[in-house]
């Protein structure tokens, strides 16, 4: 190579960084300049509903669920819980006389945002026995995660039963055992677990179990 | 500042994208057409002179982006996360040293870390797209079918691990190795030594 086209040659490669660098920086200027646009776009927050709200628990918790074997809760007696809905209304789960199905999820899990809408279907179409109530755990929200927030989410999905917001360290869910999300735990209309079950559960399996709580609840 | 960052990593991975399809192009075109191949020959002499240092660069871009995610906008790097900076961040340094010392060989080296990296990108963004791949439960914290990120309808943090595999893989195989220097030959010791000198 001459020396006048190895400096060409270099010359050449000198504009193939510069080009490159300038491309990065242009589109970080695209970036700044879209995500501005989108920031001035945004809706006013609804300050009234809150995605975390203080819980209480009395009694003992019902131990982690195993990933196989039997679940060592089953025949326990549940434990109380009270707490709040996003919007502050009072819900509590406590051995009212009525079997129950506690559906623990949170806002962020691809599989509770599966299940949410297949359950809600489900309700739509046959409704919840009267002596089955169906409560929800709003838990482990984090406003850095998808899908935020959990209110926002639930009304979406037209999701019909009472949410209690769990707080921020997870108690509700601890307390019930939870392993995965999303998180069922049946309970008998005399206050002892039926059975739990952790991640998507087929539907039919859920209409089974519910019918059978109806059933042994009467 | 979050959604900047990401948009900008989104707006980085089309711009790999891009280039891996006009790669793949330009070596399909090449056989059939003459003035692709002789695009193809003149994108092969720049890369003689800069490809690896292209590569390390894509590398370092990644090594950031991934350190930005988890050390300022706090997400948590799952399981397959992990594994991916495993494969991505040591070719940061080899491949520097690769180019440093213009090694002939520094391909063989990176390729089988790009290889095993992409093909776990590959799994995560499947496992992201269809969660019941792996289980039907979410782990209590920090799973891997979580998706942080979501830009253009298909870009996601594994997705942009995958470009960048892509991207280093598309720029290693296109970069010209004429021949491997054999130290054990005289002539290639000396060149070598040589070298080494002149990073000294």
């Amino acid at each position: 190579m001459s020396t006048a086209s190895a400096v060409a040659h270099k010359r050449g490669g000198s504009i193939i960084w510069i080009l490159i660098a300038a491309g990065v920086i242009a589109l970080f200027i695209v970036a700044i300049v879209l995500t501005r646009s989108e920031s001035t776009d945004g809706a006013a927050d609804d300050t009234s509903l809150s995605e975390t709200r203080a819980v209480s628990v009395t009694g003992d918790s019902l131990p982690t669920l195993p990933a196989d074997g039997d679940d060592p809760a089953v025949g326990m007696s549940l434990i109380e819980i009270t707490g709040k809905s996003f919007d502050g209304t009072g819900i509590s789960v406590s051995n009212n006389g009525l079997a129950k199905v506690l559906l623990v999820g949170a806002h962020w899990c691809p599989h509770c945002q599966v299940e949410i809408p297949i359950v809600q279907q489900w309700i739509d179409q046959n409704g919840m026995p009267e002596n089955v109530e169906l409560v929800t755990v709003s838990t482990a929200v984090d406003s850095a995660q998808p899908n935020y927030p959990p209110s926002g989410w639930l009304e979406t999905e037209g999701w019909t039963s009472p949410v209690m917001a769990d707080d921020e360290s997870g108690t509700a869910s601890e307390a019930l055992g939870t392993s995965g999300f999303p998180f069922f735990v049946f309970v008998n209309a005399d206050g002892t677990v039926h059975s739990r079950f952790a991640g998507e559960l087929p539907i039919e399996e859920f209409a089974s179990t519910v019918a059978t709580l109806s059933d042994t609840a009467d | 500042m979050t959604d900047t960052m990401s948009l900008f990593y989104a707006l980085l991975t089309v711009a790999a994208n891009v280039a891996v399809v006009g790669a793949l192009v330009l070596v399909t075109g090449a056989r059939r057409s003459r003035s692709l191949a002789g695009m193809l020959a003149k994108v092969r002499a720049q890369l003689a002179l800069h490809g690896t240092w292209m590569a390390w660069a894509v590398a370092v871009v990644a090594m950031t982006g991934s350190l930005y995610y988890s050390e300022v906008a706090n997400f948590p790097p799952c399981t397959l996360c992990w594994y991916q900076r495993i494969a991505m961040y040591p070719l940061v340094a080899i491949l520097f040293v690769g180019a440093a010392i213009r090694d002939r060989r520094v391909h063989l080296y990176a390729l089988p870390l790009v290889g095993i990296g992409g093909a776990i990108s590959t799994y995560h963004y499947l496992l992201e797209r269809f969660p019941d791949m792996g289980s039907s439960a979410c782990e209590v914290s920090n799973p891997c079918t979580l998706v942080w990120v979501w830009e253009f309808h298909y870009i996601s943090i594994p997705f942009m691990a995958l470009s960048a595999f892509a991207l280093i893989l598309t720029l290693l195989l296109l970069t010209p190795h004429p021949e491997f220097a054999d130290v054990t030959k005289p002539s290639d010791a000396a060149e070598s030594e040589e070298r080494q000198g002149e990073l000294v």
